[in-house]
């Protein structure tokens, strides 16, 4: 028995006459004080089965954002390989222009004659190499910026926290890491617009609104591949608040879901995609995150031939946490 | 009267190239032409020419060598310099005295770096 259904069955029983007078009366007898131990034993138990449960279902989150993360390595090592290989490249040619100054320094310090030195700054194009290193250092630094970014991006993702409590978040931040990650996975066959309102700050648990994100966006990219056009696609994530809610739509122009299908779309293990690119967890996990434990809703509206968008609805206060159900209290 | 040059270089066909370039662009009359530091300064010796050019890197006796050789009996020799040694060495060799120096590789078919020939053969002549 865990420690805390051990101590909730001390407190019971330390005061029996807390609760209402029925419970009282009935603890006070033999056979009711057998019934109230067995109720306060049954709570207990589930008790138990409910704080394994929503262990299980933490852990599964938590899998499956790891899940996704490992399926996007490839792209995102891509993305930090690009900028990497031109600010190593810029580095190899700023090394040869400092060589290149250091002759001409060399050559004004050995006092070789003026005509001589005009002569060989021209050959090496000095001219040009002081206006290149400027753009050089700037594309390094914008090159390292991105990496950085992609990172940082990354590793707030990534962060391992379980973190139970809500804070104050502005989605549209997560919106954005999540479009720095996912990005080689769209770029491909989908052009990502963004129209993100002015929606403020929600309680939220925004490492895992972050990954319901991503999951519909990959989904979305991957609807979109799968009509095998020349042309890409577009997705386009727009932000809008209400009074009460705050509102995220992901919008593709994939082939749509169709009709027999949308039912089963959030249930466990469903998946349309092949062995090895899906769990078809992702959907009923973003379920749980925004239905069970956000209190929102996901609104779908899929056409087939014309696209689908899913709608994340959060609302903007959530109520104070149901109060735990304590025996006897 | 077109001014005369010696050329010398380790490459057979470096030498050829170099050669042409003089004749037709420059409209030089090559003096002679040698593959070591020795042949340099036994032709310059020999011809005096108006100008010589000199590999840096070449067996027997280097360009360098050749070059103080020539210039401790010829002070007012015109020496070019023509090599793929950068840096130090051709910073010394311009301390010793050289006129000019053409960096290999030889890119006749680029018209900035024949450009680029002519003007520093022409300068050493203007200096």
């Amino acid at each position: 028995m865990p420690e805390s259904a051990a101590n909730n069955m001390a407190k019971a029983e330390q005061t029996p006459d807390n609760g209402n007078g029925a419970t009282v009366s009935a603890a006070s007898t033999e056979p009711g004080r057998e019934k109230f131990e067995a109720i306060v034993n049954e709570n207990a138990v589930l008790k138990l089965a409910l704080q394994k449960l929503n262990e299980a279902q933490e852990q599964l989150i938590k899998n499956e954002k790891m899940a996704s993360i490992g399926r996007l390595a490839a792209g995102i090592a891509h993305e930090i390989n690009n900028p990497v290989g031109y600010v190593s490249s810029n580095c190899t040619t700023l090394s040869g222009y400092v060589n290149r100054i250091m002759e001409i320094i060399k050559m004004y310090e050995a006092d070789i004659p003026k005509p001589m030195i005009e002569r060989h700054a021209k050959k090496i194009k000095f001219d040009f190499i002081v206006k290149d290193i400027d753009k050089l250092i700037m594309g390094n630094i914008e090159g390292l910026a991105r990496i950085t970014d992609i990172v940082n991006n990354l590793k707030k993702f990534a962060r391992n926290e379980q973190a139970l409590e809500f804070t104050e978040n502005n989605i549209n931040d997560g919106i954005r890491s999540v479009l720095v990650i996912a990005k080689n996975e769209i770029k491909c066959y989908a052009d990502v617009t963004t129209d993100l309102g002015d929606i403020g700050t929600i309680p939220c648990n925004i490492n895992e609104i972050e990954q319901v994100i991503l999951n519909m966006v990959i989904n979305a990219a991957q609807a979109i591949r799968e009509r095998k056009r020349e042309k890409k696609g577009t997705i386009t994530i727009t932000t809008k608040k209400e009074e009460a809610w705050v509102y995220c739509s992901i919008q593709d122009d994939g082939p749509g879901i169709p009709g027999d299908i949308r039912r089963k779309i959030f249930d466990p293990f469903f998946t349309t995609k092949e062995v090895g690119i899906g769990t078809g967890l992702g959907l009923s996990i973003s379920h749980d995150i925004i239905i069970g434990k956000h209190r929102g809703e996901i609104l779908l509206e899929s056409e087939e031939g014309k696209g689908t968008t899913f709608t994340i609805k959060l609302p903007r206060k959530q109520e104070a946490p149901a109060v735990e159900i304590v025996p006897g209290s | 009267m077109a001014k005369s040059v010696i050329i010398v270089d380790d490459s057979k066909f470096l030498i050829k190239q170099i050669a042409q370039f003089f004749e037709k662009n420059l409209g030089y009359r090559v003096a002679a032409a040698g593959s070591d530091g020795n042949e340099a300064v036994d032709l310059y010796r020999k011809h005096k020419p108006d100008l010589i050019t000199l590999d840096i890197s070449m067996p027997n006796k280097d360009g360098q060598q050749a070059m103080k050789e020539i210039y401790a009996e010829f002070p007012n020799a015109n020496i070019l310099m023509i090599s793929a040694v950068r840096g130090d060495t051709m910073l010394e060799c311009m301390k010793l005295g050289a006129k000019g120096y053409i960096e290999k590789p030889l890119k006749f078919t680029d018209a900035e770096f024949v450009k680029d020939f002519q003007e520093t053969v022409e300068e050493i002549f203007t200096q």
